[in-house]
């Protein structure tokens, strides 16, 4: 019986390791941003002179994986750079281990010294210095793990690994993925184990693992309870997974583009600390507060628990499956006060807001779209696109008053659309398939644009006032619903899209 | 249906098991692995045919056919593979007005699921040693129930092995024609 109870409180334990790895029990977090990560950006880098692991355990891996997050690997050093970077990234957390090989489990996760592992608060980490001091342990533990990825980047290692039915088994994988996989956890920890900003760039707080696994823990010294309350891992919805992953892309980006420096700045930018919240004024009101504070992580067997809750009630408790957080989220828009805003919607409310023009490049990940480079428009002018994202990942684009132009393209990436169709509302338009034209032209999509013919629209949107021309002749056109999908090769996939202003319109 | 097993122990007699043929049905389970270094979840369920024949005296032979099913829980989400196929034979050791018995039998696994690492169609080795298992007669019928036994089921022997230590307690009923 005691056995019982003992897995069941690893099953809480667990549940409580936000964001998580992947086991029958909990969700692969950490491997599903990891992987988005893949398909969006290190799919399409070049890679030469990597030798490949030896043996065969890491090939079945690569199967395995590619599989289970529908990943496109064209040859075998992304299979090898698949596997390396998703062990990496489980690494912190397993140290090798099953997570269910309960004596190990406990070692790991409360080791004092790997807490910066998980942008979690050291045991010295106290008082409102604490925060910066983790801040700090968090981004040198970032540089550490990037310099080991940089000095061995071409060198190949051995990792165990736990396997069903196999038990701790030994892989041999690529060494700079590897420890750019641990690089990672860290980072995407640090937005389900710190209280940021509503719009999620800046850090209020470090919470607190493993002083509150203990039974003196005090709050006002040692921070917020680690808490399984920030760790909704749901890549469609407003929340710190979706930061998370934003900030992984740009780390990568940071650091292909500008090598080690520019991996550091974007740490440092992301792990920038807004001071002054404590628990004196509940952490800045920050809205994750009550989330937090209702699912933190306590010590099962300590005193500290409020009253004798039967260990096995406690568990069970424990177990059930956590509601997500309703947030909400606000965002300077145009440099005006903050208001509430969807991230998912951001496009659209910053079009609705101030008539932002959408130029420039944003990620569209999964349902929510969010910018990557997007200058502020000094005035406000009427939205130029308008973008409705499925759940499946497809991409529907509906252009109005716009010339569209959808690129697969994320900075240098290509992202090799698998087919573009168009459907509208007009498809009886001579020489048109359906609505209006758009095929896959070398990497990218393109709709009325080259080829074909161009999308003119003549003053407001009226059916009868919009044509096209094709070959010099012009043509009714009535695409005003008319709808663009681009099928991409894995969904749910990011894309960037990089959208134009309408020309100015004339017959 | 540990209550029933109850009801059906309590009301049963030590059964003598006469020389002769039997054949039975069983069912077996475990949840937890004892193996150092591993999970402490080993999830294995299944059923088995055993059969045989006990000669006069202490000894018998026994055979057995068992489908040993699997749960994962290790990368991703939880789910029953069919594991493996499992065949052993070997001798049976009856003491105790006969209901105790003692076997110990040795055969084949075969893989029948595919794993990370192996396809199916893989052979390799399965032992099961069961110190106590202890019988009731119900009219024709004996209950059995084995509370605790070692199985080594290892479907996998070449490149890295796959070999699964199974503590494992076991139900049956066995029919004396
Ligand atoms: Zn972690």
């Amino acid at each position: 019986m005691r056995r019982w109870l003992a897995a069941l409180v690893l099953l809480a334990t667990l549940e409580a390791q936000a964001f998580s790895v992947g086991t029958g029990f909990s969700s692969g977090c950490h491997e599903r941003l990891t992987a988005s990560l893949y398909s969006l950006y290190v799919v399409d880098l070049r890679f030469s002179g990597i030798e490949l692991p030896r043996g065969e355990p890491w090939r079945k891996l690569s199967d395995a994986f590619t599989s289970e997050f529908h990943l496109e690997a064209f040859d075998d050093t992304r299979r090898a750079i698949i596997v390396s970077v998703l062990l990496g990234v489980r690494a912190p957390d397993t140290h090798s281990h099953s997570l269910f090989e309960l004596s190990a489990t406990r070692d790991i996760h409360l080791d004092p010294a790997d807490q910066s592992a998980h942008a979690l608060r050291g045991v010295d980490d106290d008082g409102p210095a604490g925060d910066t001091a983790a801040l700090l342990a968090t981004r040198a533990h970032l540089k550490r793990k990037v310099s080991e990825a940089l000095a061995h980047l071409d060198e190949r290692m051995t990792v165990s690994l736990a396997l069903d039915f196999y038990g701790k088994v030994e892989v041999e994988v690529l060494r700079g993925p590897f420890h750019l996989g641990e690089a990672l956890h860290a980072l995407q920890d640090a937005f389900s184990h710190m209280l940021r900003t509503p719009d999620f760039q800046r850090v209020q707080h470090v919470m607190n693992f493993v002083d509150a696994m203990s039974t003196r823990y005090d709050e006002a010294r040692d921070g917020l309870r680690h808490s399984s309350g920030l760790d909704v891992c749901d890549e469609r919805g407003a929340g710190p997974a979706q930061a998370a992953r934003v900030a992984s892309l740009e780390f990568l980006d940071g650091l292909f583009q500008e090598g080690p420096e520019g991996a550091d700045r974007v740490v440092e930018s992301w792990l920038a600390h807004t001071p002054g919240c404590s628990i004196e004024n509940a952490y800045c009101d920050n809205e994750f507060v009550p989330a937090a504070r209702a699912s933190g992580t306590t010590p099962l067997l300590g005193c500290s628990m409020t009253g004798a809750v039967p260990l096995v009630v406690l568990a069970a408790l424990l177990l059930r499956r956590r509601r997500a957080a309703a947030l909400s989220l606000s965002l300077t828009a145009c440099g005006a006060a903050p208001a509430p805003l969807d991230l998912s919607c951001e496009a659209m409310r910053r079009a609705e807001a101030c008539g932002g023009d959408l130029e420039g490049r944003w990620y569209v990940l999964s349902s929510c779209l969010r910018p990557l480079e997007v200058a502020a428009p000094p005035t406000c002018e009427e939205p130029s696109v308008v973008l409705d994202l499925t759940a499946t990942g497809a991409l529907e684009v509906r252009a109005e008053q716009a010339r569209l132009e959808v690129r697969g393209r994320l900075r240098e990436v290509l992202l090799r659309p698998r087919s573009c169709s168009a459907s509208g509302d007009c498809l009886d338009v001579p020489g048109l398939d359906d609505g209006f034209p758009c095929s896959v032209q070398g990497d990218a999509c393109a709709c009325s644009r080259g080829g074909v013919g161009r999308e003119v629209f003549d003053g407001p949107i009226t059916r009868a006032e919009r044509h096209l021309e094709v070959a010099g002749e012009r043509l009714p056109y009535c695409a005003r619903d008319g709808r663009l999908v681009v099928e991409v090769p894995a969904a749910p996939r990011p894309l960037l899209l990089g959208l134009g202003r309408a020309p100015s319109a004339g017959p | 249906m540990p209550l029933l097993l109850s009801l059906v122990v309590l009301s049963a007699q030590p059964g003598e098991a006469p020389p002769g043929w039997f054949a039975g049905l069983e069912a077996h389970g475990t949840l937890l692995s004892g193996v150092a270094e591993r999970s402490l979840l080993g999830v294995r369920f299944g059923g088995a045919l055993r059969g045989g024949r006990r000669f006069e005296g202490h000894w018998g032979l026994a055979g057995l056919v068992e489908s040993n099913l699997w749960l994962a829980t290790e990368l991703s989400r939880a789910r029953v593979l069919r594991g493996a196929l499992n065949l052993g034979v070997g001798p049976e050791f009856r003491w105790v007005g006969d209901h105790l018995r003692a076997s110990l039998l040795v055969g084949p696994s075969i893989l029948l699921t595919p794993t990370l690492l192996d396809a199916p169609g893989s052979v390799g080795v399965f032992v099961t040693v069961t110190p106590a298992q202890l019988a009731w007669a119900v009219r024709s019928l004996r209950i059995t129930l084995s509370v605790l036994s070692l199985s080594i089921v290892a479907p996998v022997l070449r490149g890295i092995p796959l070999v699964d230590v199974q503590f494992r307690t076991t139900v049956g009923v066995e029919v004396l024609p």
